[in-house]
């Protein structure tokens, strides 16, 4: 007996609870749905794996497509363009690479970030998963893809005999994640307003194309002249330099991270104030 | 103790812009929650629960009754977490499992082995709970070596055996139905059948929302009649089936 009231005290005291008061637990709600998306990393993992792998499923080359798409590209850019530009090849082929696809990281997180609750709407619905988690997916998406991509940038530097030194390289990883976790804090952000207004999405992915031709990712920043303002105040150019700066060991480098670090602080806050305040109404509006 | 949960003035209340105007900013539901359509000047809404109070106890099988578009889902989906309210207070104790959607979650290219883990992940359960019942998923599905095939290569009916076994495995404080469930031939429907109500049975409070006032006759012992978003009787079961059906609304 005394064994059998001692298992349903143990069963009492671990009783999980869920409350929500209306009036005023906004705030509680969206901190729980963070805190039970972390605590299921598992999950996590499976999401990811089948929204990234389902796209190659039954390939040969599977994942290594990115890889192949990328290379592609990079090469028909850096080709062409380093004669209609004037430029070195060896120069510009690694800084073609990186910025294409630093760029790439930035603008499957922006625009997906948009639609990031409409298209996982079916699964909270029906399922108490926190929407968080899809941010979380997201960025990890994000960076697998990356991942694949980034055996091509290994390949450049060593062809090209660029070798970066190991804090440069510290600080070129530190720089893909700071861009990551912003990211996730801007999901949180654009994906919010962008359940509630549909238009968001459109519309960042009009801006995205416009941003794309006034960064630098593709031309040199160097040769901007008295339009150097398109990278003074274009935080999308620093987070791009953070890892393609240190990796390339531009003299800009320093002031790039501290652009990025506070834009990353800005943003960060935009999505904790979004998400609090909101948070309870996305499945209202998805 | 044990499990219970506590509604106090519980409402689900929302407006729909596009049935107002057709502007810019468009935004529309997709969650189909029925309920009563509200009219406050220009501004279209929808009602799908109002006002609802509710205490359950360890021990209370509630049945949910009610037309479509009554709010039984809603109020499911709200007792699971799914919907937070727009208005009022809940607090649940206890771990919920809602057998809504059971096939939600699975993937097709993973085998049967790897959908167990995914779904039963996707009900919140660690690994240490899943390693527990992998066996007896596996032996109640009974999909023999089909369980280590992709889940692409089974029929439907095999394919909801398996999401019925993982399903039902777990015993949760609180069990939510919304609609009996069934799966597979005579023979396995059965099965499924005494499955689920040994589930219902060890659990400490079940909610069932349906329109099959026998089932709820047989599983329940308390019934809550709605009427579009709002609670019209409670009581004893039977009372509340009778009520249904004898009251006009």
């Amino acid at each position: 007996m005394t064994s059998v009231n001692q298992d349903e005290a143990v069963e009492r005291e671990t009783l999980p609870v869920y409350s929500f008061d209306a009036s005023k637990d906004g705030f509680k709600y969206a901190l729980d749905d963070l805190k039970t998306a972390l605590s299921r990393p598992r999950l996590l993992l499976n999401l990811v794996h089948t929204s990234f792998f389902s796209r190659y499923q039954g390939t040969f080359l599977g994942g290594f497509w990115i890889t192949a798409t990328t290379f592609m590209m990079v090469s028909g850019l850096a080709l062409l363009y380093s004669r209609i530009l004037g430029d070195n090849l060896s120069d510009y082929f690694p800084y073609v690479a990186i910025g294409i696809i630093v760029w790439g990281l930035i603008s499957t997180l922006i625009n997906e970030g948009a639609s990031v609750f409409l298209a996982a709407s079916v699964a909270f619905n029906q399922a108490p998963i926190p929407k968080t988690i899809f941010a979380l997916r997201l960025v990890g998406t994000a960076l697998l893809s990356m991942l694949y991509k980034l055996i091509i940038v290994v390949g450049v530097l060593i062809y090209f005999k660029v070798f970066p030194s190991w804090p440069a390289l510290l600080m070129a990883i530190g720089g893909m994640f700071l861009i990551l976790w912003t990211g996730f804090w801007f999901t949180l952000f654009i994906g919010t307003i962008g359940t509630k207004f549909r238009d968001i999405g459109q519309l960042t992915s009009a801006s995205l194309t416009f941003a794309f031709f006034v960064t630098p990712v593709f031309w040199r920043s160097d040769r901007l002249g008295d339009l150097s303002f398109l990278i003074t105040y274009n935080p999308l150019y620093h987070y791009i330099n953070t890892v393609r700066g240190s990796l390339l060991g531009y003299s800009d480098v320093v002031e790039s991270f501290l652009w990025a670090g506070g834009t990353s602080i800005v943003i960060a806050v935009l999505g904790m104030v979004t998400f609090c305040l909101f948070a309870k109404r996305i499945v209202y509006w998805s | 103790m044990g499990p219970s949960i506590k509604m106090e003035n519980v409402g689900v209340h929302f407006d729909l812009p596009q049935a107002r105007s057709q502007g810019i900013m468009n935004s529309f539901k997709t969650v189909a929650l029925g309920g009563v359509i509200t009219q406050q000047k220009r501004r279209v809404g929808i009602s799908a629960l109002d006002n609802v109070s509710l205490n359950l106890k360890t021990g209370d099988r509630v049945a949910l009754i009610g037309h479509n578009g009554a709010g039984k889902t809603t109020l499911l989906r709200i007792l699971a977490g799914i919907i937070p309210p727009t208005s009022g207070k809940i607090r649940v104790e206890g771990r919920i499992s809602s057998l809504i959607s059971i096939q939600l979650g699975l993937n097709n290219h993973a085998t049967g082995r790897d959908n167990i883990r995914l779904r039963a992940r996707y009900m919140g359960f660690n690994e240490e709970e899943i390693d527990q019942q992998f066996a007896d998923i596996i032996e109640f599905s009974n999909l023999n070596d089909f369980i280590d095939l992709p889940m692409r290569s089974y029929s439907s009916g095999m394919r909801l055996r398996l999401a019925f076994a993982i399903a039902t495995a777990f015993r949760p404080d609180i069990l939510i139905l919304d609609e009996w469930l069934s799966a597979g031939d005579e023979n396995f429907q059965k099965k499924a059948s005494q499955r689920l109500g040994s589930l219902i049975d060890r659990t400490g409070i079940f909610i069932f929302a349906s329109h099959n006032s026998q089932v709820q006759a047989r599983t329940c012992n308390k019934g809550i009649v709605l009427r579009r978003g709002k609670i019209l009787f409670r009581g004893d079961i039977d009372e509340a089936i009778k009520f249904n059906r004898t009251t006009e609304y």
